[in-house]
């Protein structure tokens, strides 16, 4: 169990988008909280190989959903990993 | 601009003149160090000039100058032993012929203060102009730039000074050739088609950021008028938090033992300082930097190029309730290890 973890107390699946820089994070949280989805800055954990450190958390159910906003947003991102 | 705005800037260049100890006219605005940098090296290195710089130092300078490897610049990055400066290996790096040695007056990493006049000397003595970036001292260390063997000085309003963000200068020393970063109108000789010598016209041309200058100017009016007392309370804090964290096993302390800035740069056990770093922020409202610090060689020096630090910085404003609150946090998270 990572050390966040003991903090947040997560126990539920979660989906993490990485994005490429610090604008293109904020600008999904703004994207994907005015669509709908409960989205939420974490920290990225150790292990995944990324240049941010931060990633953007939310329900697995909404991959398709956000999957398209950031399509269609133009969002720079490395990707979506299952947590 | 206008006479009056004219008037403000003049204003704030004049207070920051003597906060530092220089004529007016030797000062610069910049929107941060990172553009006093870029103006300082790029203004003064090409083809064929060789620098010599700090494993220690930030991207501002670090990322200038692989720019100008680039460019057919001969860039020697000394070791930082310890995160110290080696003042021997900086001796014998000028036995090359130098154009510019670069180097941070303290580690935004461990706020370890670098000695900078002897460096300063050493680089002067040796024919190589000497740019400090003061990023880390300036407000927290008496800095006389007239005092000091330094040629070019870059240092940001919104560090030690207080300043509003997105502000910063560059301070020349009269004599010192520079070419500009960015050419443009400046209200005078207005009918050469050429950038004009006088300075500081030759380096700020365009529209110059009025409200943050006047800030600047404020901010500078204010250390001035109190000294460095202002930091005293924030050194103690850190040297204070710098204590006792220390006894705790989990964690790694990087900073001095004396902190001279306040700036305490730790680790818990193996975790992630990013990881810890938010968790002090969502689950304490502690706010600390964790990662890079911008400054990779650094922490490559350091021993921690993958996990990066923890950093806590004790700024004007913060009370010994905020130290206890730090305190208390690392404790909590020491448990969970
Ligand atoms: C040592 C050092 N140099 C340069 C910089 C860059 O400063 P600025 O953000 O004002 O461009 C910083 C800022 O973090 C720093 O700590």
């Amino acid at each position: 169990m990572s050390l966040w973890d003991k903090f947040a107390n997560t126990s539920t699946q979660r989906a993490l988008l990485i994005c490429s820089s610090t604008h293109h994070l904020l600008l999904a949280e703004k994207v994907l909280l005015e669509n709908g989805v409960t989205a939420k800055v974490v920290p990225v954990p150790g292990g995944l190989v990324t240049h941010c450190s931060s990633g953007l958390e939310f329900p697995p159910s909404q991959e398709a959903q956000v999957r398209e906003l950031i399509a269609k947003s133009g969002i720079a991102h490395e990707g979506i990993h299952l947590l | 601009m206008g006479l009056e705005a004219a008037r403000f800037v003049l204003a704030a260049r004049e207070q920051l003149g003597e906060l530092l100890g220089v004529d007016s006219s030797s000062l610069i605005f910049t929107k941060n160090t990172t553009e006093a940098l870029n103006l300082a090296l790029f203004g003064s290195l090409g083809p064929g000039s060789r620098v010599v710089t700090g494993a220690m130092e930030h991207n501002s300078v670090l990322r200038p100058l692989e720019a100008l490897r680039g460019r057919g610049v001969d860039v020697e990055v000394l070791p930082a032993p310890g995160g110290e400066l080696d003042l021997e290996l900086l001796e014998e790096a000028l036995k090359k012929r130098t154009t510019m040695v670069v180097l941070s007056h303290v580690s935004n990493v461990t706020g370890a203060v670098l000695p900078l006049a002897q460096a300063g000397k050493l680089a002067q003595d040796a024919g190589a102009l000497f740019l400090a970036d003061v990023a880390q001292s300036l407000g927290y260390l008496p800095l006389n730039l007239s005092e000091l063997p330094v040629d070019l000085a870059a240092f940001p309003g919104h560090k030690g000074l207080l300043g509003p963000m997105g502000t910063g200068g560059l301070y020349v020393r009269p004599g010192v050739e520079l070419e500009p970063l960015l050419y443009g109108g400046t209200g005078s000789f207005s009918d050469s088609l050429s950038q004009p010598q006088v300075m500081p016209d030759r380096f700020e041309a365009g529209t110059p950021n009025l409200p943050g200058i006047m800030g600047l100017g404020a901010a500078a009016k204010f250390i001035q008028e109190r000294g460095q007392e202002i930091h005293r309370s924030a050194l103690l804090l850190g040297q204070k938090f710098r204590e006792q964290v220390a006894d705790l096993p989990q964690i790694t302390v990087y900073s001095p033992e004396q902190v001279a800035v306040p700036v305490v740069s730790v680790n818990f056990g193996q975790e992630a300082s990013e990881e810890v770093a938010t968790i002090l922020s969502e689950f304490f409202r502690v706010a600390v930097r964790g990662g890079l610090h911008c400054a990779p060689l650094a922490h490559r020096t350091l021993g921690t190029g993958s996990q990066g630090a923890v950093r806590f910085s004790f700024g004007y404003g913060n009370t010994q309730k905020d130290l206890e609150g730090a305190i208390g946090a690392v404790q909590a998270i020491c448990q969970k290890l």
